[in-house]
This record gives C-alpha cells, sequence and structure tokens, in this order.
C-alpha cells in the first residue's frame, strides 16, 4: 500500500513536469500507403482524426480511379477499350493536363504510358533499354493530338495511353488538402511520396520548413523552403531508375525523343498554390533543361517558383523563392 | 531548545558550504554540467532528519545562494535552484514515506530529480531540446550520487541515534 | 526487506540508463555538418567536411566570450571566459548525443541532421 502511494506520487510529480514541457496542442498523425508510395498526414487541431480518415479515403478512392495498373480503374480501362464516358475527376484531370501540354510546349505528356512500358518502368515489368524501333513504334502515340475530350467522352487513338503518374498526387494532395480545410483543420503537413503540401502555416503561426532531398545523398537535403499553404513538389532522375552497361537511366523519359531526359538537371523542385500544376511542372521543368525553364519562368512566374539543382550541383532559385530558401551551399537567383 | 537548532542549523550550512566550495575547487570527472557528487547535499539530508523541514529548507537555500556568491559561479545559481527547488520540493513530499533507515532512498530520489530539474533549466534557457541527450547520464550520475550522500548522511545519523539511546 | 527492493529498482534503472547512454553515444552523427547556436538560434551551420582552412568563431556573450575553433571534420571549442569551462573541457563534437555546451553563455554546438528542424521532405524517395 505504501510503496503504492508512493509510485503514485512519483508517478504524478513526474508528470507535472513533464507535461509543462510539452504543448496543449493536439496532433494526429497518419502514414499509409497508397498511389505505390508511403504517404503521410500530419495534422494540429481538436478534429484533425476524423478529418484526416477522410482525407484517406479521398486518396485511397483517386488511387482507385486514377491508376494506371490497377485493373478496375477507369485510366485502366480507357487504356483498353481507347474510348470512354469518364468521371468527372478523371476528366478534368486530363482537361488540365491537355492544358499543361500546350502550356509547357508538350514537355509534360500524359500519352507517355507506351515509353514508360518500354522502359519497364512499370511494377512486374523488367526494366530494359528498349530497341530504337521499339522506342519509334511506341513514340507514335505519343501526344496531346492523339487524345480527344468531347463533353466527357475521352477517345484515344489506337495506339495510345495514358499515364496520370505525373499530375495524380498532386491532383490528390489538392483533394485531400480541401477536404482537411472543410474539416476544420488549420494546420496540416502531407507528404504524398515526397510530394509535400501544407495546409496553414503550423500551430504557432511559423511557416512550415520542407528540406530538399539531394540528388546525391537521398539521407541528406541540399536546403530547406519556408512556405505555409502551399505545394512542394520535387522531381529527379535519383527517384527511380536502373543501370544497364554502365549507363544509368532514369525515370523521366522525354517524350520528344523516346528517352530519359537528358537536360543537365538532377532535380527540380516546383513550389506552388496548385498541387497538381507544380506535381506536373516538376516533370516539364525536368524535361526542358534550365536555360528553357529559365524562359518559361519569365513568361509564367506568378504560376510557380522553383529550385533546381544542375548535374555539377549548383543550385538555381526563382526570385520568388529567394527569400525563403536557404542553404548551406550558395545558390543563383533567377530574374523575370 | 529552538537556539540549539539554529546554531546547529549555522553550523550545517557551514559545513555544506565548506563541502561546496572543495567540490568545485576539484577538477570536474566529465565534461558533463550536473555530473557530480553533491557532498553538500549530506548536510542537507541530515538537517531534514535531525532537525525538520524548516531548517533543511534554510541549510539548502543559504548553501546555495551564499556558495553561488562564494564561487563567483552566479550563472550556476539559476540551474542550481532550478534543480534544488524541485528536488526539495519532493524531499518534504516524500519525507514522511522514508523512514531514517530508508533515507538513502529518498536521497537517489532527490538527487534524480534535481539533475532532471538543472537539465530541464539548460533546454529552458538555452532552447535547444538537442542538450535532453544528457538525460541517461545525468539520472545515473544522480542515482550514484544520491546513493553515496544518502547513506554518508544515513549512516552519521543512526550512529547518532544509538548514541542516544545508550545515555 | 524494502531497501532490497529500491536496490534493485535503482540498479535497474541505472543499467538500463548506462545501456542508453551507451549505446546513443556510440551512435556516430551520418552527418559532418554542424550546427552552432546561441540563446537557442542558428548562429552558423558548417558542413566539418568543407572546411578548407582552419578558422576561429568569436562569440560573445553575458560572460565573456566563446571562441570556437573550426578545421577540416572538427570542431572544438577552443577557449572561453566563463568561469567553469566546461565546454573547452569536452574537446572535439564527437557524437550528437554529446552536444558542446556552454551553459553560462547559452552557446551549444550539435550535429544537425540533413533535414534537421524541417517538417517535411520533397522528392523523397519511398
Amino acid at each position: 500500500m505504501k510503496l503504492l502511494r508512493k509510485a503514485c506520487i512519483l508517478v504524478m510529480t513526474a508528470a507535472v513536469i513533464f507535461s509543462s514541457g510539452c504543448s496543449l496542442e493536439s496532433k494526429y498523425d497518419c502514414e499509409f500507403f497508397a498511389m505505390d508510395t508511403v504517404m503521410t498526414i500530419n495534422t494540429y487541431g481538436s478534429k484533425s482524426e476524423s478529418a484526416v480518415k477522410a482525407a484517406q479515403n479521398e486518396i485511397n478512392r483517386l488511387d482507385k480511379l486514377l491508376s494506371v495498373q490497377k485493373e478496375n480503374s477507369e485510366i485502366f480501362k480507357l487504356n483498353q477499350s481507347k474510348k470512354m464516358t469518364v468521371s468527372e475527376d478523371t476528366l478534368t484531370l486530363i482537361t488540365r493536363s491537355k492544358e499543361i501540354y500546350t502550356l509547357t510546349d508538350g514537355a509534360f505528356d500524359i500519352s507517355c504510358e507506351p515509353l514508360i512500358r518500354e522502359w519497364g518502368f512499370y511494377s512486374g515489368l523488367e526494366n530494359k533499354v528498349p530497341s530504337q524501333k521499339a522506342i519509334e513504334t511506341a513514340l507514335e502515340g505519343v501526344g496531346a493530338e492523339h487524345i480527344k475530350i468531347e463533353n466527357s467522352t475521352v477517345t484515344l487513338d489506337d495506339n495510345t495511353s495514358l499515364d496520370l503518374g505525373g499530375i495524380a498526387k498532386g491532383y490528390a494532395s489538392h483533394k485531400a488538402a480541401e477536404i482537411l480545410k472543410d474539416n476544420g483543420v488549420t494546420s496540416a503537413l502531407m507528404s504524398l511520396g515526397g510530394n509535400v503540401r501544407a495546409v496553414g502555416s503550423k500551430p504557432d503561426g511559423e511557416s512550415w520548413s520542407v528540406a530538399i532531398t539531394d540528388p546525391d545523398d537521398n539521407s541528406k537535403s541540399i536546403g530547406t523552403l519556408k512556405i505555409s499553404d502551399k505545394a512542394v513538389v520535387t522531381s529527379g532522375g535519383y527517384q527511380r531508375y536502373f543501370e544497364e552497361n554502365g549507363q544509368i537511366y532514369h525515370h523521366i523519359i522525354d517524350t520528344k525523343t523516346g528517352y530519359p531526359a537528358d537536360s543537365g538537371l538532377k532535380s527540380v523542385t516546383i513550389v506552388s498554390d496548385d498541387d497538381a500544376l507544380a506535381d506536373a511542372l516538376s516533370t516539364a521543368l525536368f524535361v526542358m533543361g534550365l536555360e528553357k525553364s529559365e524562359e518559361f519562368y519569365s513568361e509564367n512566374s506568378s504560376l510557380f517558383g522553383a529550385v533546381f539543382i544542375t548535374d555539377k550541383g549548383e543550385i538555381y532559385v526563382t526570385d520568388n523563392l529567394k527569400d525563403s530558401f536557404m542553404s548551406e551551399q550558395g545558390f543563383e537567383v533567377i530574374s523575370v | 531548545m529552538k537556539t540549539k537548532k539554529l546554531i546547529l542549523t549555522a553550523i550545517l550550512t557551514a559545513f555544506a558550504l565548506v563541502a561546496f566550495v572543495i567540490e568545485g575547487a576539484i577538477p570536474p570527472l566529465t565534461p558533463i554540467y550536473g555530473v557530480k557528487l553533491g557532498l553538500a547535499n549530506i548536510f542537507t539530508l541530515f538537517a531534514l532528519y535531525a532537525l525538520g523541514t524548516r531548517y533543511a529548507a534554510a541549510v539548502m537555500s543559504l548553501r546555495i545562494v551564499l556558495g553561488s556568491i562564494f564561487t563567483g559561479q552566479l550563472v550556476s545559481f539559476i540551474y542550481s535552484l532550478s534543480g534544488g527547488l524541485l528536488s526539495f520540493l519532493l524531499m518534504i513530499l516524500l519525507k514522511r514515506f522514508f523512514p531514517l533507515k530508508q533515507l538513502w532512498v529518498l536521497s537517489v530520489l532527490c538527487a534524480v530529480m534535481h539533475n532532471v530539474g538543472q537539465l530541464a533549466a539548460a533546454v529552458f534557457m538555452t532552447q535547444t531540446l538537442a542538450i535532453a541527450y544528457y538525460l541517461p547520464v545525468l539520472i545515473l550520475s544522480g542515482i550514484i550520487a544520491g546513493a553515496f550522500t544518502g547513506l554518508c548522511a544515513q549512516l552519521v545519523l543512526m550512529r547518532i541515534a544509538k548514541i542516544q539511546y545508550k545515555n | 526487506m524494502t531497501n532490497r527492493i529500491w536496490i534493485v529498482v535503482f540498479s535497474v534503472v541505472a543499467l538500463l540508463c548506462l545501456g542508453i547512454w551507451l549505446f546513443i553515444s556510440n551512435v556516430s552523427s551520418p552527418s559532418k555538418v554542424v550546427g552552432i547556436y546561441k540563446d537557442g538560434s542558428l548562429v552558423e551551420k558548417i558542413d566539418l567536411n568543407s572546411v578548407t582552412d582552419e578558422r576561429e568563431i568569436t562569440l560573445s556573450g553575458d560572460f565573456g566570450d566563446n571562441v570556437i575553433l573550426v578545421s577540416n571534420g572538427r570542431i572544438e571549442m577552443k577557449s572561453a571566459d566563463c568561469p567553469d569551462k566546461i565546454c573547452v573541457e569536452h574537446g572535439e563534437l564527437k557524437s550528437s548525443s554529446s552536444p558542446i555546451v556552454c551553459l553560462p553563455n547559452k552557446v551549444v554546438i550539435k550535429f544537425e541532421n540533413s533535414t534537421d528542424g524541417a517538417d517535411a521532405k520533397a522528392g523523397a524517395v519511398g
């Protein structure tokens, strides 16, 4: 009995001391697997748990709808039948993708599926360097002109197939963020397999700090961005690649050549209010290379900001991000 | 009776101060704040069991204030005080559960609490959580130091009790 | 009887702490990036591997100056005006579990994780 009382008092004292060190803000974290990658949602506030569940359900729903590989997805069925009336989400995304195709002069292209398949970047396939002939055949169906939209019916040319992998995660994080906001969450941070989305700012009102992965050592980072209420998406050749005969082939295919983009960049990070745009542009600008991207930025600087890492390891930052980017290494600023 | 206790308090404070100054003059064993024996606590514990809570409080607070002035380490004052206050609170709270035979247990608990309190103050003052890595060492050192000082006080007090019974 | 229980309890806790301490102090820091903090805010971040020329950094606090010596792959507190000199005794910064601390001047030197302080990491794989 006596010992019990002693123990109680000890525990209580300890509790008082330690609880004073913690913030009273409630926090709810969730980690799950969807869209072939690990997703985490961290939220602050009282109503977080149900909100996170709803966001997670939405991401899973979109995964089932937009996946190239899941046999029941709309995209899978569309790729099989080449003509189909699609749901609102799918229609929105395909329309948006065509717009971004035009905006980026074809650097972002969802009709890249046949090429990705040739290179073996789908699970269950083996990575290999395709023959020149195979690439030429695949290229025949590539290009937004092979995708036609009438009302809510999408028609693809015979050798055209779609892969929304370059924009689906961005769209999903946008939808998930909306659900969190609708459920009263004012402070949250999501990572959908390296696609980061901030809802509001940190509970203490400060900006979130988002690190950018070092392309040469993925356990490290090359700098951090201070952002709130924005999406941060990085595309890099380091994320998925294979080696054949001493040559490295990564997963970002330039749809003009049919080969992995060789544009002198190691990674491109896009910061934008628009998640889907950020997702698509990170791929597009990676394909374009630094010089074209600078041009593109001067025409579209209101839409996004970007951080480029070149093959030589230099960092270039667009001027609208220069105050929110920090790095131990020096960096060049790209002006409009 | 009261005068006797007052004199004893003064003597214990003086002893505690001497112990504190001597310990401070010995180069530290490890380059970690808070890893030390805390010899001065022998006298606080002695006062607690021989004289009572209020006298122990006097020995302790006088020792901290005067000790900081004597050694010129006013900085350590705030850390000392935060650790000291916490451990002293625990001491008076738990004293009634520990008879003389278990004085050393109380001493260990207080020493650990003292180190935890000091560490918390250090984390707060420097605003750097990384210092909390030192927690295991400080708990370990608290257990050893607490057991040592506690046993010193306990053994002396038990001897004195025996002598008193004989008379 | 109760004495024995307490001896067991304290021994277990002590061994546990010793174990944890030995464990964390043997984990060498994966990065060689250190941060120097004064009053809780970052003064300078240095990649020790990229240091070529030895240099000194002097920080002034309430209790005089702290002089930090940085050389290739190495950082230490060279001298300090504070009374206890514990930070100087500490020697070279070796493990992320034992940062160099100068309590009087509120200076902390510690290893940084690559994403230290970041809430998320863009472009992370898997």
